[in-house]
C-alpha cells in the first residue's frame, strides 16, 4: 500500500465507494468524452492525507489542493473510522480556516473578559514565573490539566507527570465513565461493535447516526442490506431509528430494568449461551438467583414497554447469537447520566456475555491496539510517576477506587478549587465551563484560579476565564504526533500540516515543549516532534515520510475471532458477580435502583431533560461555524422535544417559544412537537448555548441542557449523573416571545452575513 | 438525452446531512445556499405508533425539462449526459425557469443584489472528470446510487420485487413530467412526503411551441410569459385529470415487472 502514492485514482476511489447491494455494473462512472459539452472538474494539483478534529474521532481524510489552497476533503478509504466517507462537520473543515473569530496571537489577561495582545516570549516568561511563585508555595499537588484527549495526550501527561500533579482530567466523567467502569469491571476491557458482521444490533441510548463514526454508518448500514435487524432503545426517537426494525419509547432512566428483564428471558427460558457462561464465567449462579425478580411483566412497570415486547426481543437476540450485540455505546443512556449508569453498564456487559457475543464475529469484539514504540528511555529519560494522591480521590482509597484515575472527575474541579485544592490550571482542547454541570458555580470558581492557562484555537468560554490564552493552530495548519487506531485491523495514522498557520499561532507540539521549557522542565522535552514520530513508528518498520504520503498504514496484528484465555478481571473470567465491586463496598450485583430524580407526577409542566448530539455538530464546539448553523437554522435543529400531549396540555404548538426552567437557570427556545419522544421527557440538542461574547455567530443561540444540571458525584465511578435533571416547561409570554424573537433576529441577520459569503477563498 | 441518472433509495436514508454538506462544500457554496435539500416528515398512528421517513428535494434532471426550453436565453440546457446544466454567465435572472419547472427547483436569489438562479446540476464537471456527483459520493448508507438511468431503473425495479413490502410499488421520476433523471423509491407513498403530484407529460413542448416562434429575446421574454400560462394551465389540467392512484401504480408495476 506504501509503494503506492497518493494520486488521483485512490482519491476518487475514496470519494467513490458504490452503495450496498447494487452490482458495480450498474454504477460504472461515465468516461469524459461524452460529458455534453460540460467542462470535467479541474483536477487537484496533489491530494494532502490527514486526519480530522471536527470532533474527537480522528477520521482519516484527504484534502484535495488547489493552487496552494484546500479546496474539499473526502474520507481516507484505508481509515477504520472514516472508511471513505467524511460527515457534515468533516465537509465544514475548511470554513474554520476562515472563521474570523480565531484568536490571532497571545493573549493576556487585564481585567474580567478584557484581553491585551502579548508576543509568544513574554506569555512564556509571565506564566513560568507566576507558576514557580504559586507552586514554591502550594507544591505541585495544586496544578491540574485538563483536556479532551487527542494524539497530543501522551505529552500532556508526560508534561504534568514532570511537574509532579497526578491532577490529569479529561471530559471522561460527564461523558461516558459509567460505561468503561462497568465494562471493566464485567469484561476488563471495553469491547466495541463488529456492525458490519452482525445480525441483530441493539442501541440502548446510543444514536450512531447522530453520534456518529462515519465508517460505523457504512457498516450499519452494510449489515442492513445483508438483512440484520435493528432495535432503538431511546425515550426519543433518533435519526437511528429511521432504520431501525424495533423503536422502543423507553421512560428515560430506566434502560436497568429492561436489560434485567431481557437477562430474565434469557434465563429463565435457557435461551442463553450455557456453555459460554459455564467455561467463562464467574459468579453465574448469584446473577441468576437475582434476576428471577425482574420479569417482563415487572419491567413493563418500570419502563413503559410493554412485557410482550421485551420478551420477543429477548427471543430475537437469542435466535441471532452470537452474532448479536448490544453496543457498550458512549455517553447514550449510560455513560455518564443516572445514579444507576455504572451498574446498568454491568447489565449491557453481562446481557452481552449471556449472548455468548464475547470475542465473535459480529458480537462485540476486543479490537487490537496499533502496535507503536516509543522514545528511547535512555537517551529521554520520562518523568517519574507522581506520588501525590489525586485531588479528587479518583482511583484512591476512600474516595472513588474503582473510578478511572488518570481521568478523574471533571465535574468537580469547581469544588476543588473551592476547596483550595487546585490552584493552578491548564486546559487544553477543551472547552470547561460550557462542558460540565452548573456553568455559573463553574464560572466562579475558574476566576479563583491564581493561575490559569487556556491552548485554544478560539475566544471559548472558558478560554476567555485564563490568564493567558496561546492560540493553538487549526487541525489542517499543524503536523501532530502519530495516531494508533484499534480496530480489528489496527492502522497508525498521522495529522500533518495542509496549510501553513494563520495569523501568530503556534502547533500544539511545539507549545507543549515551549510550555515545558517555561515551566522549568524542558529536560523531559529534549526532543523533536519528529524525532517522537520516528520512534513511534520504528517497530512498524515505516518513515515518517511513507506514512505521510497515505496517512495511513496497518500497525500491528489483525483480529482473531474466540476468547482470549484470560480477561482483564479479578477471577481472570466474566464477573456476572463483581469481585472488584465486592471489595470496594459496591453491589456485586447490577441489582434494580431507580434514577435518583423524577419528574413530579402530577405536575403538567415537570419533565425530566435529556439531550443527545446531532450529526451535524460536535457537542457546542461547531456551533459557530457558519456552515454547520444553516443546516441548524435550516431544519431547526436548536429546538426543545416535547411529547405532543404533554404540550397540547400546556398549550404548546410546533414551533412555540417556550420558558425552560428549575432551580440553576431559565431559557427561552421554540419547540417541536412530537410524538417521538417520551411524555416524561424534553429533549435538548448538545450542540447550542455558547456564552462567549467573543463568538458571533453561537453565542446566544439555542440552550445547553448542562445549564440546568446540578453538580453531583455519582458514588461508584465518579461521573456526573447528567441526566438526573428535572425542569419545567410553559409557554414564553408575550412579552417573553418579543424578546426572544428580537434577540433571534439579531442572530440570524449576523449569520446571514456570514452565510452570504462565497463558501471557498 | 438520457444517459446518467441517480436513484435515491429514501429507506435507506437517515437524514444524517452528508449529502448536503458534501454538495455546499464541493462546489463552495454560500452557507447560506443548498442545491439539495432534506424533508424529516413525522407520521404519528395509532396505539401510539410513530415514525419519521425521508423526504428530499433536488433537481430531477427531467428527460425533457420544461425549465430550458422555458429559459430565454439558454442559461439552461439538458446535456447528452443526462444533468440540466446551468450557466449562470447566460442567465438574466428573468426567473421564469422557476415558474417553468414543475417540481418547484430553481431557487431565485432574492437576496442577492444581482440575483441568479440557483439549482442542482447533477455535479456535470466531475461527471466530465469521470467521478461520481459530490452526493452519491458521500452517502454512507448507500442510499444514493449514481448510474445510467436504465439500469437504475431496473435495479429499482428489483428492490420492490424482492422485497415488496417494504417499498410502495412505485418509482418516483419513471414517468413524472415525462420521466426524470434522479429516481426515488420510498416505503411511504410519495405525496405524503413532500413529492409534488406533477403528472405523466412533460410540459417542455408547450414552451418551445413559444420558444422556437421567439424571433429575439426580448420578444421571446414576452411570449414566454404565455408559455408559462399555458404550462400552468396546462399542469392543473393534467392533475386534474390523472391524479396518481398508488394503488392503480401499484398494480401496473406488479403486472409489468412479472
Amino acid at each position: 500500500m506504501l509503494k503506492q502514492s497518493l494520486n488521483r485514482r485512490t482519491f476518487l476511489k475514496g470519494a467513490g465507494v458504490v452503495g450496498a447491494g447494487v452490482a458495480a455494473s450498474q454504477v460504472v462512472v461515465h468516461s469524459a468524452h461524452a460529458a455534453g459539452g460540460v467542462a470535467p472538474a479541474a483536477p487537484p494539483d496533489r491530494i494532502v492525507a490527514t486526519t480530522c478534529e471536527m470532533c474527537g474521532n480522528r477520521c482519516g481524510i484527504l484534502v484535495a489542493m488547489k493552487d496552494g489552497r484546500p479546496t474539499y476533503i473526502t474520507g481516507n478509504p484505508e481509515h477504520p473510522k472514516s472508511k471513505g466517507k467524511v460527515c457534515a462537520k468533516g465537509l465544514a473543515g475548511l470554513r474554520e480556516l476562515t472563521n474570523p473569530d480565531r484568536i490571532r496571537q497571545p493573549m493576556k489577561r487585564v481585567a474580567d473578559g478584557q484581553y491585551e495582545p502579548i508576543s509568544w516570549e513574554q506569555a512564556y516568561a509571565e506564566i513560568g514565573a507566576r507558576y514557580r511563585e504559586i507552586v514554591t508555595q502550594t507544591g505541585p499537588g495544586a496544578v491540574f490539566w485538563v483536556t479532551h484527549p487527542k494524539p497530543t495526550q501522551p505529552w500532556e501527561d508526560r508534561l504534568l507527570a514532570a511537574l509532579g500533579s497526578p491532577n490529569s482530567f479529561t471530559h471522561s466523567s460527564a461523558c461516558y465513565t459509567a460505561r468503561d467502569v462497568g465494562f471493566i469491571a464485567t469484561l476488563g476491557q471495553l469491547p466495541s461493535s463488529d456492525f458490519g458482521a452482525s445480525k441483530y444490533m441493539v442501541f440502548v441510548g446510543r444514536n450512531p447516526v447522530e453520534a456518529l463514526v462515519p465508517g460505523q454508518i457504512v457498516s450499519i448500514a452494510k449489515a442492513r442490506s445483508k438483512g440484520a435487524k435493528i432495535v432503538v432503545v431511546d425515550p426519543r426517537y433518533n435519526n437511528t431509528a429511521m432504520i431501525a426494525d424495533d423503536w422502543l419509547k423507553i421512560r428515560a432512566g430506566t434502560d436497568l430494568a429492561l436489560l434485567l428483564a431481557w437477562a430474565n428471558v434469557l434465563v429463565t427460558e435457557n435461551l442463553y449461551d450455557a456453555e459460554f457462561v459455564a467455561q467463562y464465567g464467574s459468579g453465574f449462579e448469584q446473577f441468576a438467583e437475582m434476576i428471577q425478580q425482574y420479569t417482563p411483566e415487572w419491567a413493563a412497570a418500570i419502563t413503559d414497554i410493554p412485557a410482550e415486547t421485551i420478551e420477543r426481543i429477548a427471543q430475537e437476540m437469542a435466535a441471532a447469537r452470537p452474532a448479536v450485540f448490544i453496543d457498550p455505546s458512549w455517553h447514550g443512556a449510560f455513560g455518564s447520566q443516572y445514579i444507576n449508569s455504572t451498574q446498568t453498564a454491568r447489565a449491557v456487559a453481562i446481557l452481552n456475555a449471556l449472548l455468548g457475543n464475547i470475542n465473535r464475529a459480529g458480537g462485540l469484539i476486543f479490537p487490537k491496539s496499533a502496535k507503536l514504540g516509543n522514545l528511547d528511555p535512555e537517551k529521554y529519560p520520562a518523568p517519574p510517576e507522581p506520588e501525590l494522591p489525586r485531588a479528587d480521590g479518583a482511583g484512591e482509597k476512600g474516595g472513588y477506587p474503582v473510578a478511572i484515575a488518570h481521568k478523574g472527575l471533571v465535574q468537580a474541579i469547581p469544588e476543588l478549587i473551592e476547596q483550595g485544592k487546585l490552584h493552578v490550571g491548564f486546559m487544553y482542547h477543551m472547552n470547561l465551563a460550557r462542558s460540565i454541570p452548573d456553568r455559573q458555580r463553574a464560572v466562579a470558581a475558574l476566576k479563583k484560579l491564581d493561575l490559569f492557562v487556556a491552548i485554544d484555537p478560539y475566544p471559548s468560554e472558558t478560554a476567555l476565564l485564563a490568564h493567558y490564552i496561546l492560540p493553538e493552530s487549526l487541525y489542517l495548519e499543524r503536523d501532530e504526533m502519530v495516531d494508533g487506531v484499534s480496530s480489528k485491523e489496527p492502522v497508525v495514522a498521522v495529522r500533518q500540516q495542509v496549510v501553513a498557520p494563520a495569523f501568530d499561532t503556534r502547533p500544539a507540539a511545539q507549545i507543549l515543549i515551549e510550555l515545558a521549557q517555561a515551566l522549568g522542565v524542558g529536560e523531559y522535552f529534549n526532543f523533536t516532534l519528529e524525532e517522537y514520530n520516528n520512534a513511534r513508528l520504528t517497530p512498524l518498520g515505516i518513515t515518517l515520510a511513507e506514512l505521510k504520503e497515505m496517512g495511513v498504514a496497518p500497525a500491528g496484528d489483525k483480529w482473531e475471532e474466540g476468547m482470549p484465555a484470560e480477561l482483564k478481571t479479578p477471577s481472570k473470567k466474566v464477573e456476572f458477580y463483581s469481585t472488584k465491586f465486592e471489595k470496594a463496598g459496591y453491589d456485586p450485583l447490577p441489582n434494580w435502583q431507580p434514577p435518583l430524580t423524577m419528574p413530579v407526577a402530577d405536575d403538567p409542566a415537570s419533565f425530566r431533560l435529556i439531550h443527545g448530539h446531532q450529526a451535524v455538530h460536535t457537542h457546542a464546539s461547531s456551533a459557530n461555524n457558519v456552515q454547520l448553523m444553516a443546516f441548524t437554522r435550516r431544519y431547526h435543529l436548536e429546538r426543545l422535544w416535547i411529547n405532543d400531549a404533554r404540550a397540547a396540555a400546556l398549550g404548546i404548538r410546533d414551533g412555540d417559544w417556550v420558558v425552560v426552567s428549575n432551580e440553576l437557570a431559565s431559557g427561552t427556545v421554540r419547540a417541536h412537537v412530537t410524538a417521538g419522544i417520551h411524555p416524561e421527557s424534553v429533549f435538548l440538542p448538545g450542540s447550542y448555548g455558547r456564552f462567549s461574547p467573543q463568538l458571533a455567530i453561537a453565542n446566544g443561540y439555542g440552550l445547553a441542557p448542562n445549564d440546568f444540571t446540578a453538580y453531583a458525584n455519582e458514588p461508584i465511578a465518579g461521573h456526573a449523573m447528567m441526566s438526573e435533571v428535572i425542569v419545567t416547561v410553559r409557554a414564553a409570554t408575550p412579552e417573553e416571545i418579543a424578546v426572544a424573537e428580537a434577540h433571534d433576529q439579531a442572530l440570524a441577520a449576523t449569520w446571514k452575513s456570514a452565510a452570504m459569503l462565497p463558501g471557498r477563498v | 438525452m438520457t444517459k446518467h441518472a441517480i436513484l435515491i433509495d429514501l429507506t435507506q436514508c437517515v437524514g444524517c446531512h452528508f449529502c448536503e454538506a458534501a454538495c455546499q462544500a464541493n462546489k463552495g457554496l454560500p452557507a447560506d445556499t443548498q442545491l439539495v435539500t432534506l424533508r424529516f416528515n413525522e407520521f404519528t398512528g395509532e396505539d401510539d405508533a410513530f415514525s419519521q421517513e425521508m423526504g428530499r428535494k433536488q433537481c430531477m434532471h427531467c428527460v425533457k425539462p420544461a425549465c430550458a426550453s422555458a429559459c430565454t436565453v439558454g442559461a439552461l440546457r439538458k446535456t447528452a449526459d443526462g444533468p440540466v446544466v446551468y450557466d449562470a454567465a447566460k442567465c438574466i435572472g428573468c426567473r421564469y425557469c422557476m415558474y417553468a419547472c414543475p417540481f418547484q427547483v430553481p431557487a431565485f436569489q432574492w437576496d442577492r443584489p444581482m440575483g441568479l438562479i440557483n439549482k442542482c446540476d447533477m455535479c456535470a464537471d466531475r461527471l466530465a472528470a469521470g467521478e461520481q456527483p459530490a452526493c452519491a459520493a458521500a452517502c454512507p448508507t448507500g442510499a444514493i446510487l449514481f448510474g445510467e438511468r436504465d439500469a437504475l431503473l431496473e435495479e429499482a425495479r428489483q428492490r420492490i420485487i424482492k422485497a415488496p413490502d417494504r417499498y410502495v410499488h412505485y418509482i418516483y421520476g419513471e414517468r413524472e413530467a415525462g420521466g426524470t433523471s434522479v429516481l426515488y423509491l420510498s416505503d411511504t407513498p410519495f405525496a405524503e412526503l413532500g413529492f409534488p403530484e406533477v403528472g405523466y407529460e412533460s410540459l417542455a413542448h408547450a414552451n418551445e411551441e413559444v420558444m422556437h416562434a421567439t424571433p429575439t429575446v426580448a420578444a421571446g421574454m414576452m411570449l414566454a410569459l404565455t408559455g408559462v400560462y399555458w404550462t400552468v394551465k396546462r399542469r392543473n389540467e393534467l392533475m386534474h385529470r390523472h391524479p396518481i392512484d398508488f394503488e392503480v401504480e401499484e398494480a401496473e408495476h406488479v403486472a409489468k415487472n412479472r
